[in-house]
């Protein structure tokens, strides 16, 4: 199956054409503040064939700091309607695990956490068992308490990774789908905004 | 409708309302609106978090409500324009991420343009070709700024120092009592009473380095004074003359200024936008004095005036029709984006 695949639930934005599991083109980009200007540029970089669309439009839901994953999903949404094409959403998680197997992060066959970050000193996180099936999560706590919860279950806390959209392509193909809805696991911040008074 | 003009999308998200708008040519095609605007009632103004995540969801729906209204499809659209600022930043961002990719999808250009620009060109749909040179007052919850257009050139002349002319109803209606937003309750609650009963100031009116500047955040503190002292004299308040007098002098200095700044402009024409703009006290007194002035009022009508989608289309439109370059993939969007800025 061809996917296109988007995520910004972190640092990097990146994008993907794969087709069942091989990476036809890609980009990436990373700034933790720039993924608005970076998308645009990021999609042009991809050797798109005029002719032939993907059958699937795959992105990253998040977890992940609100601004920057809106982005990664509107644009899905926006391709979407373009090309009439469907879209899914898929756990900015579930694509972290995927990486940490490919990599080889952990040992083969282990479980473990993975966790990126949700500034406030606090990770998203979420446990998967050796082939990557989600076994609780994904939350956002302290630092500190996944931390000892990775020590007290002694199975490795893998953070920092950054999920590529390969790895959304890959978690897709395998029907990890969910509603293209953003997994915010925070309530908005309730305060007005300073007027723009121009 | 001459089907030969281009077909351009509009794309509005820079506040509260998620707006799509078709337009063809100066022919608008449909003007698709979901609003947050209750979801942000009880804190008293719009959260900026709660317009983002609303603008996501609604985005497609009103989107697919857009097409239909038009009866046209996605790969009909020949140009793609959306707002890239002024605005809140969460909330131009879901418009610009989803424009970059209908455009880029479609393998269609697209423009990032100015709101405040857009408040103006929206009023081509209805009343035809904008002549130039043309002064634009747009009053509104977000802004209050007195705008010139010339030569194709957007100069910002004027703007307020502090609070915005649609937050200065806010504020008042809640000395008063009224609910959230402010401007159509006092402008209810006016019907009924004397606009001459009390004087409020008029700030800025006699400056001359404040021409065309506003200044509202003193109105607020004479009215509550004065409520202040009507109480401890145990006076009953007329919340309608209040109401009155506090419009009247809103209104007063509104269109004082901009037919003001019509005559410096030597410009023949006004006019008015944004949400204020649906005051009445500020339409009926803004006539009285163009007419005197020999300067012709334009006023869009209500669904126009409010931020909508066939704005930000309309002056796609026009970029289109005077050979614009397109906007680069890579534009940013710009919470503070001035109004010279006509697009990016
Ligand atoms: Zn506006």
């Amino acid at each position: 199956m061809m996917i296109l695949a988007v995520d910004t639930s972190t640092a990097l934005s990146s994008i993907a054409l794969v087709d069942s599991g091989t990476a036809i083109s890609m980009a990436s980009h990373n700034d933790a503040r720039g993924h608005v200007e970076a998308i645009g540029s990021l999609f042009t970089q991809l050797s798109l064939d005029a002719h032939y669309l993907p059958e699937l439009i795959a992105c990253g839901i998040g977890p992940g700091p609100f601004t920057g994953l809106r982005v990664g999903i509107a644009f899905a949404q926006g391709l979407s309607a373009a090309w009439s094409v469907p879209v899914t959403g898929v756990c900015s998680l579930d694509a972290a695990a995927n990486l940490i197997i490919r990599e080889t992060l952990v040992a083969p066959g282990s479980e473990f956490i993975a966790a990126t970050d949700a500034r406030r000193k606090e990770y998203y996180w979420a446990r998967f068992d050796g082939r990557g099936n989600r076994l609780s999560g994904p939350r956002v706590e302290s630092i500190q308490t996944v931390t000892s919860l990775a020590a007290d279950l002694s199975i490795p806390l893998i953070s920092g990774v950054l999920p590529h959209a390969i790895d959304i392509a890959a978690r897709a193909e395998r029907g990890d789908r969910h509603e293209v809805s953003p997994m915010y696991l925070r309530e908005a911040d309730a305060q007005p905004s300073a007027p723009v008074s121009l | 409708m001459s089907s030969d003009e281009p077909l351009i999308l509009g794309i509005e998200t820079s506040c509260d309302e998620t707006g799509i708008g078709i337009v063809r040519g100066r022919d608008l095609l449909a003007n698709a609106l979901a609003s947050s605007a209750p979801e942000h009632a009880r804190f008293g103004g719009v959260v900026p978090e709660v317009a983002s995540r609303a603008h996501l969801e609604a985005m497609l729906p009103t989107i697919d409500l857009a097409c239909s209204q038009a009866r046209i499809s996605m790969s009909d659209i020949d140009a793609v324009a959306v707002t890239a600022g002024p605005g809140l930043v969460g909330a131009l961002i879901v418009g610009v991420a989803s424009a970059k990719a209908i455009a880029l999808g479609l393998g269609i250009p697209i423009f990032g343009v100015n709101h405040l620009a857009a408040h103006v060109m929206v009023d081509e749909l209805e009343h035809g070709p904008l002549p130039e040179p043309v002064v634009g007052l747009l009053v509104s919850g977000g802004h209050s700024s007195l705008i010139s257009v010339s030569d194709g050139n957007f100069e910002a002349l004027g703007h307020t120092l502090d609070d915005a002319a649609g937050e200065a109803f806010d504020k008042v209606a809640r000395l008063l009592g009224l609910p959230f937003p402010g401007g159509p309750m006092i402008d209810q609650a006016a019907q009924s009473g004397d606009r001459d009963s009390i004087d409020f100031p008029r700030a800025l009116r006699t400056d001359p380095v404040h021409a065309f500047n506003f200044s509202f955040s003193g109105l607020k503190t004479a009215v509550a004074r004065w409520v202040k002292e009507q109480q401890r004299a145990g006076n009953t308040i007329s919340v309608p003359d209040v109401a009155a007098s506090v419009q009247e002098a809103i209104a007063d200095i509104l269109t004082s200024k901009a037919v003001m700044a019509a005559v410096a402009q030597d410009a023949p024409h006004l006019v008015i936008a944004g949400g204020v703009a649906a005051n009445s006290r500020l339409r009926a007194l803004a006539a009285e004095r163009c007419a005197v002035a020999g300067i012709e009022l334009r006023v869009p009508s209500a669904g126009l005036c409010t931020d909508n989608g066939a704005m930000v289309a309309a002056l796609g439109s026009h970029l289109v029709r005077i050979g614009a370059a397109p906007s680069p993939v890579d534009f940013p969007v710009t919470s503070t984006l001035a109004v010279d800025r006509v697009h990016f």
